[in-house]
């Protein structure tokens, strides 16, 4: 009985007023102090040296599979006949899947007017940057000639030669590309009013200069703001549809061929879905530690959590939607093919993948039904990384189940994947690891300007000029 | 050279013809430069310029400026390195002198299409030859771009490759016939570039020459002579005189009088030439042996016959002649000398058309796993000492007098088998045929004549003839154990073994490599180093057929000239090279020695010429010769080879002693024989023999032992062994069980079952899946047989017979080459002399460990639901055929085919040709000789066990089998699978690069220039017949490999992707051909590889809009089907579903 009551308050404190976007007692001052402050003025903590340490050792070790892999061929994976595609493609998607969090939370929930995305919109871009350039180098060293792949770019050449424009592979080259670039534009433009502050505050005079190049002249003039708005607006339009059209174009790969269990129309939703849940996924599972270290619990505050939590409940509850239906599918068509597909996935040599993603991607995520569990940042954490679990093991079993045992038994085989297929994934998550250390260490990782504006102090001044 | 000599001693020689009082010592004046400065020291005034003038516009002088030192510097101021340097030089003068005098001797070949003088680059010529193999051999036709061999095709003139009566006449290949192949003559080609092949004479382990074997070769046979009175017997020859008294007159007495005989060990010989040599032999040195030994076939067929009609009498089968062929353990489609022939005979009885709805119908009795009992309408699977119980209550039955017919526990459990089994045969007397195994003792082989002979079947669905192998006939020949016995005896004071490797397929009771160690003189010529070469005193390379000259006889005793192809290239010498250098003639050519022997027997219009023997002979004098006279005595008429010029004459008297000479006719005889790869008229005759009922009143007791027997196999794939460093074989899964690289101990899933090994799924033993591609993980299993053991991984095979293990020779070979050593485990040790096939007494111990097995296709029911939906496979049996001919298959379900054209993509239009393929499964015997013969043509890659076991084998044509019906004796299909080249080809939308695209004839092509390898296609292809060079798999650097290859094709790097072409290369020149002739290109004009090698004809290329085409017609008959047909990928090869023709009476209800 003496446990109700603070239970109730609890419930009551949650209903009533959710938690700030920002935490108390913050000021203009505090937060360019406290944010800038991570890059200029603290002392590089041990654990970054550590983190870093451990990122860099993995990236050298993708580094050295990628040598070994061009000098020998990708026959050094586990890849095999039936199973043209695996390790490769998997991650390929997975990252793929991963950058999609940030485009969403940076473009999407900016023309939404989501305040709550301003503080940690900064780092969820960078994810999705450093997650596309782990993602784009899997479809180029999984080519047999790596150092032919230009050849899927359309350039004049006197060969004649054009890309087969039919091939989903050449959609996916262009869709890749553009999510790339945009990305990187968005991120960039997002940053210079935060560099040039960093120009501004910085007291090394080599960093004063990289900073101030990067910066490109930003005064802070009106002139500029208001140049700034309009370009990040129009690029956040921009951005946008790339949300939905890139793995939309990734899920055209496999359903566009005809393959039992890849052949299948819901795979463009589907592949959204779950890759907006993999990538909020992804932002928790860097976000809970990041503000943990840093101390920005002021920043990124139990509602950006919640909220993630939200999101992750709502696409996963898609993607469940999306696995129902393609059991479903086979069962309606009548198709013997896809009929033995969905069996097989379930209870052949590979069903104990196909229940541990329904239990990673369905079934334990149902526990953020729970706003306790939603308040709980150790909960969410081990959720997050689940999911991201979940949502690997998903395309391991898009791509490997569906591939091993096609149309006829007799060219039927198993794959297995070699330890360089897990040097080459092991490798690219610290890429991406080394990458978002670095991008820590030497950029602000939220985005000071941004947080200004969601201050209460901001809205006062707002009101001043009206009220004169 | 020369002119140093000349300076050096002008040099040396001037000072002291100007100077006589010079008294320097002759060492003093060290180099040239001195003798100058002497020379003119001595002159004064103009003398002394023009001296210096003359001197300095001499060449040497000249020279002598030019060189700093003085060449051989060193060696002048040493005196003895001076005098051998001069010695060198005298004789490197003479053997210039020499080698400018003499002229080569001429060796004509005749090309088999065009005469050389118009060779094309770019264009190859075929030239006729023959592979012998296990005592009989097979007609080719080599390809040959620029003088090298790349590429092995039958020659349908030749009665073992000839697929059909109506010969294919090829017209831009003028005359030539097409014949089929099997799998070892296809892949003899990747033999004869091994590189691992024997490269140098060696004596002793050190590389010798092969004069230095002469000379050892002279030695050993004066050491013979001596030891039996040295010439100074009266012999018919004056050969060994002359050869011994020059020794003995020059007193050398460096040889010892020989303590024992020389004896000769040989594989089956197929070669007239040989036998005629052995025993040439046998009379020129007296006592001098000939054994024989060929592990593979053994002697049943020799003894039965003998047993049941008192001479070793061998039998030709017509298949094409019979209704009801009965198999007892026999593999007749793909074991033995006539297989490609039986095979194309039984297949043309299996073709089924809408006008001959006839067919053969095959009872198989079989202890194994075989292509012929999955061939079978009936087959039954007993124990292998169970079928001579079987065999003698059949014909019992059929009214054979066989004595007392033992009570048989698996006649009873088969009484009705065998009841409507001999009812059908005795209701086609004449038209049925019984043929026995190799694998079988005599007395099945003796029980088989006499059924034969009961059923009327002898002379007319069997013949007869005279064996065709050398010195069997004559019993000129000995055993193994024979020959180990005289070894014990101390007898053999030489051992030449021409051929094999005995050490490593000798029984293993016989001890043959210990025994071999007592013999003085072992010399071994081989194609390899292998296990008796490290015994062996001398090691000679062997020429490989491919550039030997020799003779081989086919099965029916049709003789051919082997021809070569390319001069030897390590040097290799030919087993009548080496015996010649037992002769008084050692250099004797291989050409000279066939030649002359088909002189003589030209000149005696066709009979053998004889070597009066010397050996015992219990029959009637020559058996062969007798027959060959036969022959001699027919062929008189004009037009014929033999007897034309002269009258033939019979017997060994009226050949004549001294060599003779080529006469014009003789010429005009040879270049046809060579041009045709066929001596005709020289079949053996047809012997008269009926078996005798006494012989067959003994049946054999089976002999007590454990409840398991062992049964030993040839390997499918790499036979007795011989081909084990033959990595296309190695790399081609072996038929029905799929299994590369490695041989298993077989057995069934109930004996598994019992012992508890595999995995049990649903109560049956099965092989268990691993975890890539290519995998099985077994259990490896000690197999304990009389004292010996041998660890094996144990396979479990559906319709294997239960409670025995099959073995497969071949495997376990310790010294075989980078590809063959170490692959499987070596079932010779468990073999024994006394019962070479099968036994009891077997245990089996599981070792508890697990082994890897590279299998290529997992094996399947094609009555399992999941399966049995796909419509893979259709068959039906001829009953159910007769009344639907589409095989049950009303109407095809596809889009497609009901006038729509169900795409988002445009239908092709092919205005001209339309190449398409159609492939038979009723005629189809799984006996991949297309899969190797597409290696072959395409320069297709091996990838090792390693790369199988991931499933990335390379191979384009691939050979599915299914099983259906009871797992313990299911019916097993074949589907040869090529690339589809669909209409609407997946592989081609879906290529980011446009690497595979659809030609206008309707290939689907593939650009391997332009692949960049991202294998969508292959993952989108339903048929998975692409290919994918994951890593580098071809050999790029090996020397000889690189005139292995077909300069036609491309040599595809790592990361390309690759596939069937329907030899686009083959249908390119076709083309160009017509296009000279300036017509289209006519049917069957172009052939692909797989189409040419199949003995049965199941595969039909050609251009699917010329409406008189076969492939045309296969295309509209009704049992015609798309594979995958629900895809709409509207395949250009199409399957004609299998019919069988089951007993209605043997049917289950």
């Amino acid at each position: 009985m003496s446990q109700d009551q603070p239970h109730d308050q609890l419930r009551e404190e949650i209903t009533i007023s959710p938690p700030a976007v920002i935490g108390p007692n913050q000021t203009f001052a505090s937060v360019t102090d406290k944010i800038s402050s991570i890059v200029l003025r603290r002392r590089t903590p041990w654990a970054w040296f550590l983190g870093a340490g451990i990122a860099f050792t993995l990236m050298m070790l993708m580094l050295y599979t990628i040598g070994y892999l061009v000098l020998t061929g990708i026959g050094i994976w586990g890849n095999n006949v039936p199973v043209g595609w695996a390790f490769d493609i998997i991650n390929f998607v997975w990252w793929i899947g991963i950058g999609h969090a940030g485009t969403l939370i940076s473009a999407i929930l900016l023309l939404l007017r989501q305040q709550w995305r301003t503080s940690i919109n900064r780092f969820a871009e960078a994810m999705t940057l450093f997650a596309v350039a782990c993602a784009g180098l899997f479809p180029l060293l999984h080519t047999g000639r790596p150092w032919l792949a230009y050849w899927l770019l359309p350039y004049p050449n006197t060969m004649d030669m054009w890309p087969q424009f039919r091939s989903p592979l050449i959609w996916d080259v262009f869709a890749v590309t553009t999510y790339a670039t945009v990305s990187a534009l968005f991120w960039y433009v997002g940053l210079i009013p935060d560099l040039a502050t960093l120009r501004d505050r910085s007291r090394r005079h080599v960093a004063r200069i990289i900073y101030g190049a990067l910066a490109m002249g930003w005064r802070g003039s009106a002139r500029h703001w208001h140049r700034y708005e309009t370009a990040y607006l129009l690029l956040a339009g921009l951005a946008t549809p790339l949300v939905v059209s890139v793995h939309t174009v990734v899920s055209f790969d496999f359903a566009v061929s005809q393959l039992p269990g890849w052949h299948a129309t819901i795979f463009p939703p589907y592949f959204v879905a779950g890759a907006i849940y993999s990538g909020f996924a992804m932002v928790m599972t860097l976000a809970i530690p990041l503000r943990k270290f840093y101390g920005l619990e002021d920043f990124i505050t139990m509602r950006h959590l919640r909220n993630m939590a939200k999101i992750m409940l709502a696409t996963g509850l898609i993607v469940g939607y999306g696995y129902m239906m393609e059991a479903f599918m086979a069962w309606y068509s009548a198709n013997p093919f896809e009929q033995y597909m969905i069996l097989n996935r379930m209870t052949g040599p590979y069903g104990v993948y196909y229940w541990m993603l329904i239990l990673c991607n369905i079934i334990l995520p149902q526990i953020l039904w729970s706003r306790r569990m939603r308040n709980n940042v150790a909960v969410l954490f081990i959720v997050s990384i689940i999911v991201n679990i979940g949502m690997w093991l998903e395309r391991y079993v898009i791509i490997v189940t569906s591939l091993h045992r096609d149309f006829l038994p007799s060219s039927w085989g198993n794959y297995t994947p070699t330890v360089w297929d897990w040097t080459m994934f092991i490798g690219t998550i610290g890429l991406f690891f080394s990458l978002m250390f670095l991008f820590i260490r030497f950029l602000p990782m939220i985005s000071i300007f941004e947080i200004r504006t969601i201050l209460p102090q901001a809205k006062v001044e707002e009101q001043e000029p009206t009220e004169a | 050279m020369s002119q140093i000599v000349q300076l050096q001693n002008n040099l040396g020689k001037k000072p002291e013809a100007a100077n006589p009082d010079n008294t320097a010592s002759p060492q003093s004046p060290s180099s040239g430069l001195d003798r100058i400065r002497e020379e003119l020291g001595a002159l004064t005034g103009k003398k002394y310029w023009r001296s210096l003038e003359e001197l300095a516009d001499r060449d040497e002088f000249q020279k002598l400026v030019e060189r700093e030192f003085p060449e051989n510097a060193s060696e002048w101021n040493d005196p003895a390195g001076r005098r051998k340097f001069l010695k060198l030089m005298g004789a490197s003068l003479a053997l210039a002198g020499l080698a400018g005098c003499t002229r080569q001797p001429t060796e004509r070949i005749a090309p088999y299409v065009r005469q050389p003088e118009q060779i094309t680059p770019g264009r190859p010529l075929y030239f006729a030859t023959a592979m012998s193999m296990g005592g009989s051999a097979i007609g080719l036709l080599v390809e040959s771009h620029e003088g090298r061999p790349t590429k092995i095709e039958g020659n349908g003139l030749h009665p073992a490759a000839r697929v059909a009566d109506d010969i294919i006449r090829s017209h831009n290949l003028d005359g030539e016939a097409r014949g089929a192949t099997d799998i070892f003559s296809q892949a003899a080609i990747l033999s004869l570039y091994d590189p691992d092949r024997t490269q140098t004479l060696t004596y002793l382990g050190d590389i010798n020459t092969w004069a230095g074997f002469l000379a050892e070769a002279n030695r050993i046979r004066r050491a013979l002579l001596l030891a039996q009175g040295g010439g100074q017997q009266n012999q018919p020859g004056q050969s060994q005189g002359q050869a011994n008294q020059p020794a003995q007159q020059a007193g050398i007495a460096d040889v010892e009088p020989a303590t024992g005989h020389l004896a000769i060990l040989t594989e089956s010989v197929s070669s007239p030439t040989l036998a005629y040599q052995i025993t040439g032999l046998m009379r020129d040195i007296p006592g001098t042996r000939w054994y024989m030994h060929e592990p593979a076939v053994g002697d049943a067929a020799r003894e039965g016959a003998r047993m049941a009609m008192g001479r070793p009498v061998s039998a030709v089968y017509r298949f094409d002649q019979a209704d009801i062929v009965l198999s007892l353990d026999s593999d007749f489609l793909s074991c033995g000398p006539a297989s490609v022939r039986y095979s194309a005979d039984f297949a043309s009885r299996r073709r089924l058309d809408q006008q001959n709805a006839q067919t053969v119908r095959l009872y198989t009795v079989e202890s194994s796993v075989t292509n012929t009992g999955a061939a079978a309408d009936h087959r039954l699977s007993l124990k292998p000492s169970e079928i001579e119980a079987f065999a003698r209550a059949l014909a019992a039955k059929v009214g054979v007098a066989v004595g007392q017919a033992t009570a048989s526990e698996a006649v009873s459990r088969h009484q009705q088998f065998l009841n409507v089994l001999a009812e059908d045969l005795m209701a086609h007397r004449g038209r049925c045929v019984v043929v026995p195994g190799d694998c079988q003792p005599p007395q099945v082989h003796a029980l088989s004549h006499a059924l034969n002979q009961a059923l009327g079947a002898a002379g007319a669905t069997v013949t007869y003839i005279e064996p065709i192998e050398g010195g069997v006939g004559d019993n000129a020949v000995g055993t193994l154990a024979q020959l180990a016995q005289a070894i014990d005896a101390g007898q053999v004071y030489a051992l030449l073994i021409l051929g094999g490797n005995p050490v490593y397929t000798a029984p293993a009771d016989l001890n043959f490599a210990e025994r071999m160690r007592n013999i003085k003189h072992r010399i071994h010529l081989s194609l390899h180093t292998d296990e008796t070469s490290e015994i062996s005193h001398w090691n000679l390379p062997e020429a490989h057929f491919l550039e030997s000259w020799s003779d081989a006889v086919a099965f029916d005793g049709t003789a051919s000239i082997i021809q070569p192809l390319i001069a030897p290239i390590y040097s290799g010498k030919t087993a009548h090279e080496v015996l010649s250098a037992f002769t008084d003639n050692p250099e004797r050519s291989s050409y000279d020695t066939v030649r002359e022997y088909w002189m003589r027997r030209f000149a005696g219009g066709g009979a053998a010429p004889a070597n009066p023997a010397r050996i015992a002979q219990p029959n009637q004098p020559g058996g062969q010769a007798s027959a060959a006279g036969q022959l001699g005595n027919q062929q008189t008429g004009p037009g014929q080879p033999f007897g034309s010029s002269q009258p033939a004459t019979t017997g060994a008297a009226a050949v004549p002693a001294a060599a003779p000479t080529p006469t014009p006719e003789f010429e005009q005889f040879w270049r046809r024989a060579l041009h045709d790869g066929v001596i005709p008229n020289t079949a053996a005759q047809a012997a008269t023999a009926a078996p005798s009922p006494a012989s067959l009143q003994a049946p054999t007791q089976p002999a007590p032992g454990g409840e398991l027997e062992i049964i030993f196999r040839p390997d499918p794939t790499i036979y007795d062994g011989r081909f084990a460093n033959n990595g296309w074989l190695q790399e081609l899964p072996k038929p029905i069980t799929t299994l590369t690289w490695d041989n298993v101990a077989m057995m069934s899933p109930a004996t598994a079952a019992r012992l508890g090994i595999g995995k049990q799924v649903n109560g049956v033993a099965t092989n268990s899946e691993g975890y890539t591609g290519g995998v099985f993980s077994v259990d490896l299993v000690e197999l304990e047989y009389k004292g010996r053991r041998v660890t094996a991984p144990a396979w479990i095979q559906p319709g294997h017979p239960d409670d025995c293990v099959t073995v497969t020779l071949g495997y376990g070979r310790r010294v075989a080459g980078r590809v063959g050593t170490g692959n499987g485990y070596n079932a010779y040790l468990l073999r024994t002399s006394d019962a070479p096939w099968f036994g009891t007494g077997l245990t089996l111990r599981k070792t508890g460990e697990a082994y890897p097995l590279a299998v290529v296709q997992q094996h399947h029911l094609l009555d399992d639901k999941e399966i049995g939906e796909r419509d893979l496979l259709r068959s039906a049996t001829l009953a159910e055929y007769q009344k639907n001919p589409t095989l049950g298959h009303q109407a095809p379900h596809a889009p497609g085919h009901e006038g729509g054209h169900p795409s988002l993509y445009p239908e092709w239009e092919y205005p001209g040709y339309a190449w398409g393929m159609a492939i038979d499964l009723n005629a189809c015997t799984g006996c991949s000789a297309c899969v190797v013969a597409c290696v072959a043509e395409n320069n297709t890659p091996v990838v090792g066990k390693d790369q199988v076991m991931r499933g990335r084998e390379m191979q384009w044509l691939r050979i599915d089998s299914y099983f259906k019906g009871d797992l313990n004796n299911p019916e097993t299909y074949f589907q040869p699978l090529p690339c589809m080249h669909c209409e609407q080809a997946p592989c081609e939308v879906v290529c980011p690069v446009a690497a595979t695209v659809h030609s206008a004839e309707g290939l689907n092509d593939m650009v391997y220039n332009r692949c960049v390898g991202t294998r969508y296609c292959s993952n989108n292809c339903p048929y998975k017949v692409r290919r994918f060079n994951f890593l580098l798999y071809q050999d790029f650097y090996t020397a000889s490999l690189k005139m292995l290859r077909n300069p036609d094709v491309s040599v595809r790097s790592r990361g390309v992707m690759e596939k069937c072409t329907y030899c686009v290369q083959r249908i390119q020149e076709g083309k160009i051909q017509a296009e000279l002739r300036d017509e289209r290109v006519r049917d069957k004009e172009i052939v692909t590889a797989c189409a040419q090698a199949c003995p049965t004809k199941a595969i039909v290329f050609g251009d699917i809009n010329d409406e008189s085409s076969e492939v045309y017609k296969m295309k509209h008959n009704p049992r015609n089907y798309a594979l995958l047909d629900v895809l709409n990928t509207k395949p250009r090869t199409t399957y004609m579903g299998a019919v069988r023709n089951p007993n209605p009476k043997l049917e289950k209800a």
